[in-house]
């Protein structure tokens, strides 16, 4: 699985006495520090506590949070120089510098964040920093998408006087510059943040519930005010007083398409076509996506807007007669999953057993199907559900670029093409990506390393007489420029 | 089979038996024929389940005249795919269950008349099996033999005998002193003798009682074992069902309620047919 | 029991830990993937992945590594959690009062409903009741606690409103006391035992059904004591065996058992910690709680045999 999405939602307006929020969310977020991890539950609640340098809003437009400004020197090496909030402050009270955000780049971010490593590290030459409220980041080479790397879940800013000779990988109390400060862990159970600056609620409680039917349950009797994730079958039965938002993702969210990814180097192209026809991709996104999405219609996903490539798909229609003429006889193949996607798999078995093709799911825990897929590469067929995120070198580039075939969750296919590791290049450091980001799914449908499904949405619900206004990657009132 | 009585009361000793006491036992026979009667009642639709027909429809149809027990998710008869299922959960609970009969009760006998070497080494072997975790067992060997119906049974069984072989130690604890057991000491019964003849029909019953918990529980966990690699989730079982029923259980009752109940009769049944297998005089 | 049979007994803890430990040591080893998942979360590359191996020493031999935890475990260490960087025996402490608080009262419970329905329909009065009895205890034990879960919440939460539906407390209280603690437990502790009653009872029942043809019953009914006293005072005790054996046996299951509960109503257990922590690969935290169940079963089994022992004397050896 791929990073789940954050959406939390702030309390706009009013400010009474020590107001709380009780938040569901479905698993332990672990240790609490962003900035060595890109686990989804550890960001849903890390990411109130820590800042990145920018905030995106919901189109993917960044807007101030730790840098209060920003300006680039454009050239084939870009020169980006950041001035940070002044008035900034950790939350124990020592200002936070440009020296706490070139520690973090070079001594965390690009060791441990699997994200950054990959995806900003090889564009940065080098880090500057001028005086405590400018740093200087000289790149190697363009990176249209850098900005859309620096928010607080691809680039969350720890403290260097904490971390700064210790191992970061060791667990601490999290001491961040984000709207909420630290107040405790008890794992399992709930992390306790209190407020630190701005207007909104005084203190979030973070509950870990790991049944969705108990998650809604909760919110029915008032113990919960809001669910991140509504399980799409739930959607229906949230009280009728319950405020409900269907989300595609976003920023610091998701974006997440259901794929169907084959082992090029066991699976040959004419099975992979006739599966691709045999899928009947409606029916999926009715039954079990409970309609919260939409039918994929390019590789990439259509919310990133001039990079998918719509359409692209259609040579390949649901057409079960074709399907068994290029099957060409029974064949039986594996499809290695996650349990969670269980019901995706038994419905593939019975789309394929229509064509002639036994399909045997093997459904293991997230670890060991990493192992399987990734690792050892012992699958035929897998589900994916890859989260493209704001900008397609963050999410989608993995699915596609050869360096990433032994990566867990990166290229499942092991899809290997030196057209499109070529034009991969050239996108990164082209300020007219969306041409070759369009030449790169075309050549993948030809090639078919994956067969995308479904878009899924997802529901976030919340209730009471308050408005939450939505937001995405962190907090809404980051996205107010002003600091306190 | 008649078993020899080695105490002093007369054959027709329920007959001296006061009252309000006695009518149950004339009934005995009655009573349990009745239960194993009630028991094959039970297991009949179960066991013909398998001759139901399919057929798919609209997905998430409540019971009603074209599907008897509604559709699923996917659009599938639940009542076909309960006939589908069937032979996977019997075989996996009957199985399971049966091998952990089969281990624990001879094993808990042996331990509870041998001597205190071999009773502390079985009940140490039988503490160490009750603690490790059966998933974390599922998911070792899942990657060593993917799915399969017999290391499914295998893990199943391997994991409850420690249920009967509890019962069936504490049994033969108490029933090792019994006039008749040392009686047959006395006339020079050998340890297998003693064990087979003299102690397994009065500590078979409560051991066999609990076959029915068994196998429900089996049917159960077999499900659960699919979800960690073992077991094949391409066949249709009832645990199964129930699990993937589950999420939906507030939107469509039926999904849970149809295998649950399939499988409460299974297990009832199951249950009162050991139950009639007590030999008479127990 | 013998005051020898004691100390054996005793003695052979150790033995039984070490196996235990050694064995689940293994699996986790045998397990596939290692904890860089749940460390790392998604998408480390190869040089982070041997990173963080190398810091757990997982790329030296599993002998090299198994001498080097009983080494520690020699001078009581448990070891550090992999994910939380803090001591085993501080993560297991910090949980097991959830686990004791459900399971506890749950066992009471479950033995208390078990026995008295087990008197109440034990034989002769079968005759009476028909099999109706076992079939409803066995349709209980057979239908998922998820489901006997949904329906309690259903009626006592969500349709009179008395009890929460999750949590060990409330979210909104920083500092609960018992009281709340207890109003957050009563529904799990009543699914719990409801599951658990049933097999009390059918042991029980069947324990009662063969000793009310013994001897001594018999010849208590002989002297013309009523049946009511003859089932109390001459036939339960004796039927009590079976049970003390499951009830020791089961404490160990339990923790399995307590899973499902903990996960269902959202309490922060051992249960959960132990399937997390195993499909987090966290490899201390799963050995070190292998550990203190062995703990458990062991004393379990030794306090139902002395229980055995005191029911019935002739099992004293």
């Amino acid at each position: 699985m791929i990073r789940l999405a954050l959406v939390l939602f702030l309390l706009a307006g009013t400010a009474r006495a020590q107001t709380t929020a009780v938040v569901a969310v479905g698993a332990d977020p672990g240790p609490l520090n962003p900035a060595v991890s890109t686990a989804g539950p550890l960001h849903t609640v890390a990411d109130t506590m820590f800042s990145g340098l920018v905030l995106l809003a919901e189109d993917g437009t960044p807007r101030p949070d730790l840098a209060l400004s920003w300006e680039v020197q454009d050239g084939p090496t870009p020169v980006w120089t950041f001035r940070l909030d002044p008035a900034a402050r950790w939350h124990d009270g020592t200002p936070a510098t440009s020296a706490d955000v070139a520690y973090t780049f070079t001594e965390v971010l690009f060791r441990h964040h699997a994200r950054a490593r990959a995806g900003l590290a090889p564009s940065v030459a080098a880090i500057e920093v001028p005086d405590p409220q400018t740093v200087v980041f000289r790149l190697s080479r363009r990176n249209p998408a850098f900005l859309a790397q620096l928010d607080v879940t691809e680039a969350p800013i720890l403290p260097r006087h904490i971390y700064a000779g210790t191992d970061p990988l060791v667990a601490r109390p999290p001491v961040g510059t984000g709207p909420f400060r630290f107040v405790e862990h008890r794992r399992d159970d709930r992390v306790v943040v209190a407020r630190a600056w701005g207007a909104g609620y005084d203190r979030l409680v973070f509950r870990i519930i790991p049944e969705p039917a108990t998650q809604l349950a909760a919110l029915q009797r008032g113990e919960v005010d809001l669910l991140v994730r509504v399980a799409p079958a739930d959607v229906a039965r949230l009280p009728a007083d319950a405020t409900r938002r269907q989300m595609r993702g976003g920023p610091g969210g998701s974006n997440c398409v259901m794929t169907l990814a084959f082992n090029l180097q066991r699976v040959p192209l004419a099975q992979r076509r006739a599966m691709a026809q045999a899928v009947d991709r409606p029916a999926l996104l009715a039954r079990l996506a409970f309609g919260q999405g939409r039918v994929a219609t390019a590789l990439l996903h259509s919310g990133l807007g001039g990079f998918a490539a719509p359409g692209v798909l259609d040579s390949l229609p649901l057409d079960r007669a074709t399907a068994r003429q290029d099957l060409g006889g029974p064949a039986s193949l594996d499809l290695v999953t996650v349990a969670a996607f269980g019901r995706w798999a038994e419905a593939l078995r019975e789309d394929f057993a229509a064509i002639g093709l036994t399909l045997r799911p093997r459904l293991l825990d997230p670890t060991a199907m990493a192992q399987a897929v990734f690792a050892r590469r012992d699958f035929d067929t897998t589900l994916v559900s890859y989260c493209h995120g704001p900008d397609p070198e963050i999410g989608a580039r993995r699915m596609f670029d050869s360096a990433a075939i032994a990566i867990p969750f990166g290229n499942a296919a092991g899809f290997r093409d030196r057209g499109v590791d070529a034009l991969l290049a050239e996108a990164a450091g082209t300020p007219d990506r969306g041409a070759a980001w369009r030449e790169i799914q075309a050549r993948a449908v030809a090639a078919l390393p994956y067969w995308p499904l479904v878009e899924t949405d997802f529901t976030a619900a919340w209730r009471g007489s308050v408005g939450w206004e939505p937001w995405s990657g962190r907090l809404a009132d980051r996205a107010a420029p002003a600091r306190p | 089979m008649r078993r020899r009585v080695f105490w002093a009361v007369p054959p027709n000793w329920p007959e001296a038996l006061p009252r309000d006491a006695p009518t149950a036992q004339r009934r005995g026979g009655r009573a349990r024929l009745s239960r194993r009667g009630l028991g094959l009642l039970l297991l009949a639709p179960v066991l013909l389940a398998p001759l139901l027909g399919g057929g798919t429809g609209p997905a998430l149809a409540p019971p009603g005249a074209l599907h008897w027990l509604g559709t699923d998710d996917l659009g599938r008869d639940v009542l076909a795919r309960l006939g589908q299922g069937a032979i996977t959960s019997l075989s996996a609970g009957g199985g399971g269950a049966g091998l952990a009969l089969a281990l624990g009760l001879p094993l808990g006998l042996a331990a509870g008349l041998g001597g205190r070497w071999l009773d502390d080494g079985l009940t140490r072997l039988a503490e160490l099996t009750a603690l490790v975790p059966g998933v974390l067992l599922a998911l070792v060997l899942a990657s060593f033999s993917g799915p399969s119906l017999t290391a499914l049974v295998l893990v199943l069984g391997l994991t409850a005998w420690p249920l009967p072989f509890r019962l069936a130690r504490a049994q033969a604890m108490a029933l090792r002193q019994a006039p008749h057991v040392r009686a047959a000491e006395a006339l020079g019964a050998g340890f297998f003798r003693v064990l087979g003849r003299h102690v397994l029909p009065g500590a078979a019953p409560p051991v066999l009682a609990c076959a029915g918990v068994l196998f429900g529980a089996a049917v159960l966990a077999e499900a659960a074992l699919a979800f960690v690699g073992l077991g094949d989730p391409a066949r249709a079982s009832w645990g199964r069902q129930v699990a993937d029923g589950l999420p939906l259980l507030g939107i469509a009752w039926w999904l849970v309620a149809a295998p649950s109940a399939a499988l409460v009769l299974a297990a009832v049944g199951v249950g009162f047919c050991a139950d009639a297998g007590r030999p008479p005089g127990h | 029991m013998r005051p020898t049979t004691l100390a054996r007994r005793l003695a052979q803890i150790p033995l039984g830990l070490l196996l235990a430990a050694s064995l689940v040591f293994a699996l986790m080893h045998l397990a596939p993937g290692g904890p860089v998942l749940a460390l790392a979360g998604e998408y480390a590359d190869a040089a982070m992945q041997a990173d963080i191996a190398a810091r757990f020493g997982l790329d030296r031999p599993l002998l090299v590594r198994w001498w080097a935890w009983l080494s520690a475990l020699a001078r009581g260490d448990l070891g550090t959690s992999w994910l939380e960087g803090r001591a085993v025996a501080a993560v297991i402490a910090e949980r097991l009062p959830v686990t004791l608080a459900l399971l506890i009262p749950a066992a009471l419970l479950s033995m208390a409903g078990g026995l008295a329905l087990g008197l109440l329909t034990a034989p002769p009065a079968t005759a009476h009741h028909g099999p109706w009895p076992d079939a409803a205890m066995l349709v209980l034990h057979a239908v998922p606690v998820y489901v006997i879960a949904a329906g309690l919440v259903a009626v006592f939460a969500l349709g009179l409103g008395w009890l929460p539906v999750q949590g060990f407390s409330d979210a909104r209280v920083a500092d609960p006391g018992w009281l709340d603690h207890a109003r957050h437990l009563a529904l799990p502790v009543l699914t719990l035992a409801l599951h658990q009653a049933c097999l009390t009872m059918l042991a029980f029942r069947a324990g009662l059904h063969t000793e009310l043809h013994r001897p001594h019953v018999v010849t208590a009914f002989a002297r013309g004591a009523g049946f009511p006293r003859v089932r109390l005072r001459h036939a339960a005790p004796a039927a009590l065996l079976p049970l003390a054996a499951l009830a020791g046996g089961r404490l160990g299951g339990a923790l399995a058992g307590a899973v499902l509960i903990e996960t269902v109503f959202a309490l922060p257990g051992l249960g959960r910690l132990l399937v997390q922590s195993a499909a987090n690969r966290d490899q201390p935290v799963v050995v070190g709680l292998a550990l203190c169940g062995m703990v458990a079963v062991m004393l379990g089994t030794l306090l139902a045999d002395l229980a055995c022992a005191w029911l019935d004397p002739r099992i004293r050896r």
